[in-house]
């Protein structure tokens, strides 16, 4: 059940240019979170309603203290106020929220995608379900200096592919031509990814191809992040047809057919 | 504790803290985080005859101290609020305040109808920032003369008290006001969100799909209670003050201006128990002024007795 609670800010630390891993006392309201669900964060000072709204985050690491972490992107005044943070410093969190990626239970070999700030929601599942599946991380950035994320994977035991788009790292191209050749040699029985919208839709496409299940976890802007504004909808396909749903609520992981059909 | 409670269109609310009408769904969300029983009322999501879809994304974006929205006015239809819903919100403890939406005169006419031959319900808020198909889709809420036809249409479908709920986005809010309450408005709500927009310079678009939002948030609250000020000293009917209120000395503002109650609509984002904190930094607020509740209402005012508060027996003791 969300609820809202401040914790304190233990460090903070660069993890590619521009990104920061925040990591924050342990709260026994994140406790039970699941893969997928987010929080959503005040990043206005104690007192002030500018900037006003929360700004949504996915769980990036669980620690054995029980401290956790996320990973934003500096991209404007939020994460900006983010970055000013300092160990020590309060930090405002509304959450869990809305409904994570599922475990298909008898889903033996999972394929995880992730696309830049995409990458944090999978770290957080490869963690929570280590040693229930085998897992392989394929992880897409622009660039080399814009990657991270694969040595948190491999100290999880969990083998990661770094396709860049300028071939800095990795390899040269798109994450979804490493699912593609994942695809064609091995056999998956479950695909779970989060990244930009056309790289969701391709992952999607390709699933679809493959035959494998897939879940998604989508971005909306978001006012309340608990499903009382409708902000953030989505067209979803459901037995009364297209429907609008909500990404903080019903989200932010969907079925691939349920937003992008059968192909 | 000081006594808050208080008369409105007749009903007597515990407290004068409603949530604003799309703030608060259908209270459902925020009932995770606290009684709704504490609310003096729910105005809940606007409700129309039919299911309305709502506008494409972005549906919001943030602005200094507030924010955009076009959401469209989404909402699953009468018949699913009734069936659904109400039964779940009669639960509580408070006062049910259905906001209703139309896109003509008897549309407004047909939800209010069906609403009031269900039972259960308080009042009827009309949200007459609507626009007008048959009339080339201009606002209700921004000609008075087609404000007063709704309001009046509403009335004659219903036995409940009728709450009209101003757009500020003309230049005269107290003719408005004045011509719904000549329509025979029970009360007065004000003020829905002011029209405005975004563009991403970098995309060279607008933000939001549906080019104008409306903004809300602390931005506006002093349009808002310039705007409860005006129609305070304008109609006499109860007013219903809202816009950027965040905690109970705003909420002391907007009753110091003349409203009798208070709705907390945006700040619900910021924290679900918003209206909580409202309803404590309200009490605390009027513990310190000595005085009671209803002499607060419009007591900024220099000239109080140009319109006299009517005020229950018990309340000058
Ligand atoms: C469920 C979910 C999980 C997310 N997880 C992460 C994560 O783990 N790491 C990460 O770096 N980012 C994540 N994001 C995106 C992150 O919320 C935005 O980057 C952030 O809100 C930007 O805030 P800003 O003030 O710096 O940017 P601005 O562009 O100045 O923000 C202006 C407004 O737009 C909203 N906004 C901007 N970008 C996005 C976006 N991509 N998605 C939704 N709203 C946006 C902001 O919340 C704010 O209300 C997630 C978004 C969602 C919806
Ligand atoms: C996301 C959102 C949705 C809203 N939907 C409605 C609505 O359906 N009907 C209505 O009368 N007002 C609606 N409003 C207006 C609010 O009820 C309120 O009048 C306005 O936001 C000003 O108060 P605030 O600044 O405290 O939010 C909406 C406001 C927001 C922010
Ligand atoms: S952000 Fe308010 S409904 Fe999703």
């Amino acid at each position: 059940m969300a609820e809202t609670f401040v914790t304190a800010v233990v460090a903070q630390r660069p993890v590619a240019a521009g990104h920061y891993e925040l990591i924050a006392a342990h709260h026994p309201a994140l406790d039970a979170v699941q893969p997928g669900q987010f929080i959503n964060v005040r990043v206005a000072r104690p007192g002030s309603w500018d900037p006003l709204l929360r700004r949504p985050f996915s769980l990036y690491r669980r620690f054995a203290n029980g401290d956790w972490s996320i990973v934003y992107r500096v991209v404007g005044r939020g994460t900006e106020a983010l970055a000013r943070l300092r160990p020590g410093d309060d930090i405002d969190v509304l959450g869990p929220l809305g409904r994570g990626f599922v475990k298909v239970p008898e889903a033996r070999r999972l394929l995880l995608v992730g696309g830049g700030v995409g990458v944090p929601p999978l770290l957080f599942l490869a963690q929570t379900w280590q040693g229930q599946a085998e897992m392989k991380a394929l992880l897409g950035f622009a660039e080399a200096g814009l990657a991270f994320g694969w040595t948190e994977f491999a100290a999880l035991g969990i083998e990661a592919e770094v396709a860049t788009d300028d071939g800095s790292l990795g390899h040269r191209g798109f994450v979804t031509d490493l699912l593609e050749n994942q695809l064609n040699r091995n056999e998956w029985d479950g695909l779970y990814a989060c990244g930009p919208r056309p790289m969701l839709e391709a992952v999607a496409r390709i699933a679809c191809r493959a035959g494998v299940p897939c879940q998604l976890a989508f971005e909306e802007a978001m006012g309340c992040g608990v499903g009382a504004c409708l902000s953030c909808v989505l067209p979803v396909r459901t037995e009364g047809g297209v429907q609008y749903q909500r990404v903080c609520r019903e989200g932010p992981v969907f079925w691939a057919e349920e937003v992008y059909g059968h192909g | 504790m000081v006594d808050l409670s208080i008369e409105i269109a007749g009903m007597e609310l515990k407290n004068p803290v409603m949530v604003a009408s799309g703030t608060f769904g259908y209270g459902r969300e925020y009932a995770e985080f606290f009684d709704l029983s504490r609310l003096g009322a729910v105005m809940v999501k606007g409700v129309s005859s039919e299911p309305w879809t709502g506008n494409p994304v972005p549906r919001i974006v943030e602005t200094p101290s507030g924010m955009l929205n076009a959401i469209g006015l989404q909402n699953p239809g009468v018949d699913y609020f009734l069936e659904v819903d109400l039964p779940w919100l009669r639960g509580f403890d408070t006062r049910i305040i259905v906001n209703i939406i139309g896109r003509s005169v008897e549309e407004y006419a047909d939800v209010a109808a069906r609403l009031s031959a269900a039972g259960g319900i308080d009042a009827l808020e009309i949200n007459i920032s609507c626009p007008n198909i048959k009339e080339g889709g201009i606002q209700f809420g921004s000609d008075p003369r087609a404000a007063a036809r709704v309001v009046e249409a509403v009335k004659r479908a219903t036995h409940l008290p009728v709450i009209p709920k101003l757009s500020p986005n003309v230049t005269d809010i107290a003719q408005m006001a004045r011509a719904v309450e000549d329509a025979g408005a029970d009360a007065i709500s004000l003020v829905n969100t002011f029209l405005g927009m975004a563009i991403d310079i970098r995309r060279r678009k607008p933000v939001l799909a549906n080019v104008f939002g409306g903004l809300s948030g602390p931005a506006i609250r002093p349009l808002a209670v310039r705007m409860v000020w005006q129609v305070y000293e304008a109609v006499r009917v109860p007013l219903i003050g809202m816009g950027g209120i965040m905690d109970g000395a705003d909420a002391a503002e907007f009753v110091l201006a003349g409203a009798r109650a208070v709705a907390v609509g945006t700040a619900n984002f910021i924290r679900p128990t918003a209206a909580l904190d409202v309803l404590a930094g309200l009490e605390r607020y009027v513990e310190e002024t000595g005085l009671s509740y209803a002499e607060l209402i419009g007591a900024a005012h220099p000239r109080r007795t140009a319109r006299q508060e009517p005020t229950r027996p018990e309340a000058n003791q």
